[in-house]
């Protein structure tokens, strides 16, 4: 780093970082602050009253909200315990470069270039009882009593929102196998000498030295869990009976009715559900450790 | 030599044991993510009829009416321009406030550097589902609604953040011995930034081009909040048009869908390993 020696490099530094300051604060520092305070509102078209805890007292007895917090804490436990291995499994898979490894990586990754609207309205196509692809697969290998009105009924609707991201491996894929391939070749001629089989080498060599990027990819799954708008809201709009209901479409129910200070109360609480997921995590791998 | 090795040890040694579940998850994930496309891209050659009685089949005729209907009852041209308009315009202005707020941090001992960098980085972690009322007011108050200047100033501080990670990781990996120089020569701030800086920084900008084109062009939610008329909506929008108007246009919705789709898709097969890179972009950064 360079130390500042003059008034006019300063000047310049903070005329420079003056934009993003200012939409920073327009766009993040603005609305959290307005979350924090407005969820002690009542707040809607006709008024803005301070209503101490109400919200809050609300909120948990809310049977919608309490189906939203269970959804959204299975989503995220789905994402990262479940969705994450697969991806890193994967990676480990296709890092042993068999043949047609790279049809498969470009595969693998073009549910990401698509948009979440676009992917989940297709899914539910698929899913859909008459047309849909699924029934008709099922059908085609004589599997009929499987079928179902997935996106229908209470005991299939979330199983099938989760199934459609599922297989989304792509991101944790590509970011495991660029550490796996900076892995030193050193580590497994050793582990080669000393007689390790295939096996070994993944379990004593290559899972170990994953933790961290593991950590990285459980962080980014809590954060995108956070964000699926689109899917639950483009398949079932919450339904059947709000079995399907997340966090963040309850915020955007509540924001159309509108109850501006409710809505921000569950946005708030969102917020720091994130937040305590990612610390978790990253206390759990302990990311801020240096490997030795 | 040792590719050869892993390779035998894949298909024969180690045992099925192995080698089963590792074709199984391959071939699942093959299933659920290209599958439904190829259904999807078939499906929208067919008519109502053919999609509802043959599901599995090719279309018999190839049908086009879903790709008229998608091109003139839900106006998607106009999206198009709409959505390119949006993605680009909100693209050069992320580019240029994270520039200008990354290069500093990277590399000036100002106070408040710390607290700067890793209040604009948690940015990154912040649902933003969660700012929905805070945000439309904003947009409403600045008098921004159902206009392409709201979206793309909504998009601009959105994607800053992970922007702003990808640069300062770029401006730190590259040596300073030019900037010395010039700053040496007299060159001011701006003038080093501008003259000396950026021509190097050529790398990361195709990168962040990538990472907030593609972000911009498939984002729903903002774009569903902040704008209402056809001459504003984006493609993303337009998706639900059949679903909403015409529910029983089934080719129509998937010709629209394929039409939304394939313009990243497009972008993906052709620069490949740049679009990998840069939709991945700072994600191990922090």
């Amino acid at each position: 780093m360079t130390k500042l020696r003059n008034r006019a490099l300063s000047r310049s530094i903070f005329v420079s970082l003056t934009p993003a300051a200012v939409l920073f604060t327009l766009f993040f520092v603005y609305p959290i602050v307005t979350l924090a305070w407005s969820s002690f509102t009542i707040w809607d078209l006709r008024r803005l009253e301070f209503a101490g805890i109400e919200n809050y007292v609300r909120m948990f007895g809310d049977r919608a909200f309490l189906m939203g917090v269970r959804n959204t804490a299975i989503w995220v436990g789905v994402a990262t315990l479940l969705h994450v291995p697969l991806g890193v499994y994967i990676a480990v898979t296709l890092s042993k470069k068999f043949v047609g490894w790279r049809v498969f990586r470009t595969l693998f990754f073009l549910p990401n270039v698509i948009s979440v609207a676009a992917w989940s309205m297709m899914y539910r196509s698929v899913f859909n009882e008459r047309y849909g692809m699924l029934n008709a697969l099922l059908e085609l290998v004589g599997l009929d009593q499987l079928t179902a009105n997935w996106l229908a009924q209470t005991n299939t609707a979330l199983f099938a929102i989760i199934l459609s991201w599922f297989f989304n491996i792509g991101f944790y894929m590509i970011i495991t196998m660029a550490e796996i391939a900076s892995i030193p070749h050193e580590l497994y001629e050793a582990a080669d000498i000393d007689g390790a089989t295939e096996r070994q080498k993944d379990r004593f060599i290559t899972y170990p030295i994953l933790r961290k990027i593991v950590g990285t990819c459980m962080v980014l799954a809590v954060s995108i869990s956070l964000v699926g708008f689109e899917y639950v809201f483009l398949m079932t709009e919450g339904g059947p009976a709000n079995q399907t209901m997340t966090l963040p479409l309850y915020v955007y129910r509540m924001y159309r009715i509108p109850q501006y200070g409710y809505s921000n109360t569950i946005g708030l609480f969102t917020l720091l559900f994130g937040f305590a997921g990612l610390l978790l995590i990253h206390r759990g791998f302990r990311m801020h450790e240096v490997d030795v | 030599m040792s590719e050869r090795r892993t390779n035998a040890a894949l298909f024969s040694a180690d045992t099925a044991f192995r080698t089963v579940p590792r074709v199984l998850v391959i071939a699942l994930t093959t299933v659920f993510t290209v599958l439904p496309l190829i259904w999807l891209v078939l499906s929208s050659f067919k008519t109502n009829t053919q999609i509802v009685t043959e599901s599995l089949t090719l279309p018999n005729p190839w049908n086009f009416q879903g790709y008229r209907d998608a091109m003139q009852m839900a106006n998607l041209h106009i999206s198009f321009l709409n959505t390119i308009i949006v993605s680009l315009s909100s693209t050069a202005l992320t580019m240029i406030v994270a520039i200008l707020s990354a290069y500093p941090t990277a590399r000036f001992d100002f106070t408040g550097n710390r607290m700067v960098t890793a209040i604009f980085t948690i940015g990154i972690f912040v649902p933003l589902t969660a700012l929905t009322v805070p945000i439309v007011i904003l947009i409403r108050t600045l008098g921004l609604y159902d206009t392409k200047t709201g979206l793309i100033l909504t998009y601009t501080a959105l994607f800053f953040p992970i922007t702003f990670v990808v640069y300062r990781g770029f401006f730190l990996s590259i040596p300073r011995d030019l900037e010395s120089a010039a700053q040496i020569d007299g060159a001011g701030y701006f003038t080093t930034l501008v003259k000396i800086v950026l021509p190097i920084s050529v790398p990361a900008f195709a990168t962040v081009i990538v990472l907030v084109f593609i972000r911009t062009w498939n984002e729903f939610y903002y774009a569903f909040l902040l704008t209402g008329s056809p001459q504003h909506r984006t493609v993303q929008m337009s998706i639900r048009f059949f679903t909403s108007a015409f529910d029983f246009n089934f080719p129509g919705l998937f010709a629209s869908l394929f039409l939304v789709m394939i313009v990243p898709i497009i972008l993906y097969v052709v620069f490949q390993e740049k679009v990998v890179s840069g939709l991945t972009a700072g994600a191990t950064k922090y």
